[in-house]
């Protein structure tokens, strides 16, 4: 449970609320590079952390993301022409280049030096791992791009989507540092099951897991241990990375990764992405075992909540536990069925939301470091992002799952005392 | 006119409001029993005084109200299973029964007491006459339920309907308090056109308003020529109820049929409003009744013709057909009371004499919420012979005065 205060500060991402400073001091997966496919395409329009975008790819390739408003009298740019070099808005003519330079001004008269005055605002941007990320922070504080194991594979070995996800980010953070969902809501009667099989009889071994929570320097890592009781357990361990992102290690084989970046305080972009050094991914066959080949161009789901996610209370009686299909859909519906932004003044939580705990500590801590003018974020040129993992494990009830997936020395908290590194 | 003040008092119902308070205290029309129409069957999203709230049929068939958010993580018990006794959230399979007692929480160790610990928000309810009845007050407080006439009739001879009304409830029940409006409005005639009817003959009857311990008597009364009285009296029930009289427009005449409404608050800018259609002495003729008063509906109980086309209002036939060019006598009620805004500014209103029993109700309501918590609601008193509360419709001889014409109450 959280007061309402705590859960305003945690929900609330604008550019003057602490969490919104937070998570403008991190590079943030903005949109997917190929909804920029050809140099002078047409621009997209966007929104992160509350604030209205335009994205576009010049003649010569680079990417801009500039404020959707032209500089002039505000008329979109998303509706703008993307020609020789630049933006250029469809109502006056006035042009800006991905660095929001103003290159042109054909209502001002020749000679004016008006253009050297205007700047449409221009976020950094990079282009990695088929992503397009986008720092909207002051330019002092730009930190080190991060090196997330998935950037730099081939693209062959690296698949990433895109989903909106209607609620506030956090909900759905909070869904995936919570394993203990997984085995309840996901449960399915399996081909062939017994007559008499029912959804209601769910195996009380695989539903109360223990979990556990360690912190590191970039967030904390939490295993899922499912039945405990037993002398070998399955474990799954993953990865919390301030501010937003979640390293999940292997599922079904392959490394999953994921971001949830604010698009306002209502919804969130859903980055999703598939990876592996070792082989080829198989994109196509991937997505339509989670649900994810059935979204539009904005990346929205068909089954979503204006349709109750279609629901099928028959399947519910002889298939799946929710009635909704795809791993990924059921995942959103989830969080989105809490309410666009969950008041967490009325809830209550179990032993197995010890992850989601942490998860809120952690960002209070730092939305509280923000408003006392500390670095809020420890993203510096020392933490080895490559080297951050989830594991999915099997051991002997007596050893500890960190003995058998360690954390690399750098990425371990400084103990109490220790000077900085 | 009401003061800004006033108005807010009267508009407002979710919870921590006076008036919410007050309506609180009262037996709620929630849903039509037909939206649950199976055990185990899909629960149903309910929105009613501003709460969230979610209503199911369990395994043995009896119905419960819960809050709509799971008390462990808010997740909406509407997309819940619902097997075995209780709603199952689909998030962890935590599993609340009609009381909201938490009867399972798979996600907890054996031999936990967490969930005894833990409950959802529930309501009472009763299933009576085609609606699910809940009580959204204080326990200590349960009223004994209302034993309307209405509904202890043969089902075939009061029928429920529910719909949405997209405005304040308290603007669409002054609709329901207002008989100077019905030969004008409801006219089957264009405006010229007057018919044979009295109503429609004398705009202008003596409207007068009486006090009674469930809320209000409501006369109007046509004086002819030769000195005979025609009278029409409708109740008001505390607080959202009205009985309109017998050949009102939109009933049977011949057959003495009557209408009840109850506006119930969905959240403060819509109502439901639910109606009886009732008839002690033979069944309704239900077809006629929903063509008449235009009940064809969409999803969520949304009238076909609404606020986004205009209510379908045809000018050529507002020329030549009817008074207001729109077909169906609720979809013409509503279309007024909504046409008055989400909630209408009562400080820039003008009454005039024939909005006396308006001016009664607001007046009941405001005591009565201001009166809160120290005196008892109007109309909660066991004593009352709820049976008996009814409208009339009659011819009376001169001077005979209409409080003393009607013997039922």
């Amino acid at each position: 449970m959280l007061s309402r205060e705590e859960n305003d500060l945690l929900t609330s991402t604008g550019p003057e609320r602490p969490l919104g400073v937070l998570m403008r001091r991190a590079w943030l997966p903005a949109l997917l590079s190929r909804e920029l496919p050809a140099p002078d395409g047409p621009p997209v329009r966007l929104q992160l952390l509350g604030e209205r975008f335009v994205a576009f790819r010049d003649s010569t390739g680079r990417v801009g993301l500039l404020q959707e408003g032209c500089p002039h009298r505000l008329a979109s740019l998303a509706l703008g022409r993307n020609e020789d070099g630049g933006l250029r808005c469809v109502y006056h003519g006035w042009k800006y280049d991905v660095t929001g330079r103003c290159v042109d001004m054909p209502t001002e008269r020749p000679g004016s030096r008006f253009a050297d005055h205007i700047r449409a605002e221009a976020a950094a941007v990079r282009e990695a791992g088929g992503i397009v990320w986008a720092y909207l922070g002051p330019p002092e504080h730009e930190p080190p791009f991060p090196a997330f194991p998935w950037l730099g594979l081939p693209a062959t070995h690296c698949a990433v989507w895109k989903l909106l996800h209607e609620c506030n980010y956090l909900q759905a953070l909070e869904r995936d540092v919570d394993f203990a969902h997984v085995r309840i809501a996901h449960r399915r009667l399996p081909e062939g099951a017994a007559a008499d099989a029912r959804l209601a009889d769910i195996d009380r071994q695989d539903s109360a897991p223990r979990v556990e929570v360690e912190r590191t320097r970039y967030g904390f890592r939490y295993a899922t241990i499912y039945r405990p009781d037993e002398p070998t357990h399955q474990v799954r361990v993953a990865a919390f990375v301030l501010p937003c992102f979640l390293v999940l290690g292997p599922i079904d084989g392959h490394l999953v990764a994921m971001a949830f970046v604010p698009r306002d305080d209502e919804s969130n972009w859903h980055f999703l992405v598939r990876y592996d050094p070792a082989c080829p991914i198989d994109a196509a066959t991937y997505a339509a075992s989670r649900g994810l080949d059935n979204l539009d161009a904005d990346g929205r789901k068909a089954r979503n909540r204006d349709n109750a996610y279609r629901q099928d209370r028959a399947a519910m009686r002889t298939r799946t536990f929710n009635g909704i299909e795809g791993i990924i859909i059921e995942d959103h519906a989830l969080a989105e069925i809490q309410g666009r932004r969950a008041d967490r003044a009325r809830e209550h939580l179990g032993a197995t939301d010890a992850p989601v705990r942490a998860l809120r500590a952690l960002l209070l801590d730092a939305a509280r470091a923000v408003v006392r003018g500390e670095p809020p974020l420890p993203w510096d040129e020392a933490l080895p992002f490559d080297q951050i993992a989830g594991h999915t494990l099997t051991k002997p009830a007596a050893v500890p799952w960190q003995a058998v997936a360690p954390l690399p020395a750098a990425l371990a908290l400084a103990a109490e005392g220790d000077p900085s590194p | 006119m009401l003061s800004k003040e006033d108005n807010e008092l009267l508009t407002r119902t979710g919870p921590g409001t006076p008036m919410g308070a007050l309506l609180r205290r009262y037996w709620v029309p929630a849903l039509l029993a037909t939206e649950l129409p199976e055990s185990d069957g899909a629960p149903v999203p309910v929105r009613i005084l501003g709460e969230q709230l979610v209503a199911f049929r369990d395994s043995s068939g009896q119905v419960g109200l819960l809050q709509e958010a799971c008390p462990h993580r808010g997740a909406s018990l509407a997309f819940a299973r619902n097997e075995d006794g209780g709603l199952r959230c689909v998030y962890h399979g935590w599993q609340f029964d009609r009381h909201g007692r938490c009867l399972d929480m798979p996600t907890e160790r054996p031999g936990t007491s967490f969930t005894e610990r833990v409950c959802a928000e529930a309501y009472p309810v009763r299933e009576v006459a085609g609606i699910v009845w809940a009580y959204l007050g204080p326990p200590a407080h349960e009223p004994p339920f209302p034993d309307f006439l209405w509904l202890r009739l043969y089902p075939s001879r009061s029928v429920p309907f529910k719909l949405l009304e997209e405005c304040n409830w308290a603007q669409a029940l002054e609709g329901g308090l207002d008989m100077a409006h019905a030969p004008i409005l409801h006219r089957g005639r264009p405006w010229h056109e007057r018919g044979p009817d009295i109503r429609e003959q004398n705009l202008a009857p003596r409207h007068e308003v009486e006090r009674t311990a469930y809320g209000l008597r409501y006369g109007a009364i046509w004086d002819r020529d030769d000195g005979t009285q025609h009278v029409r009296i409708i109740s008001y029930i505390a607080p959202w109820w009205t009985i309109t009289s017998p050949g009102s427009f939109g009933s049977r005449a011949a057959q003495a049929d009557r209408v009840v409404n109850a506006w119930v608050p969905r959240d403060d800018t819509s109502a439901w409003h639910f109606q009886y259609y009732f008839n002690p002495e033979q069944p309704i003729d239900v077809p006629w009744r929903i063509a008449t008063a235009g009940y064809e509906l969409g999803d969520g109980f949304r009238k076909q013709r609404n606020r986004d086309n205009n209510y379908l209002q045809d000018y050529e036939r507002l020329k030549t057909a009817n008074m207001c060019g729109i077909d169906g006598v609720v979809t013409q009620d509503h279309a007024v009371n909504e046409s008055q805004g989400p909630i209408v500014d009562r400080t820039k209103e003008h009454l005039a004499a024939c909005d006396v029993a308006i001016i009664a109700m607001r007046r009941l309501l405001l005591g009565a919420a201001r009166a809160l918590p120290e005196a008892a609601p109007p109309g909660l008193d066991p004593a009352l012979p709820y049976a008996r509360i009814l409208s009339e419709t009659y011819d009376a001889p001169p001077d005979v005065p209409w409080t003393a014409a009607a013997s039922w109450a």
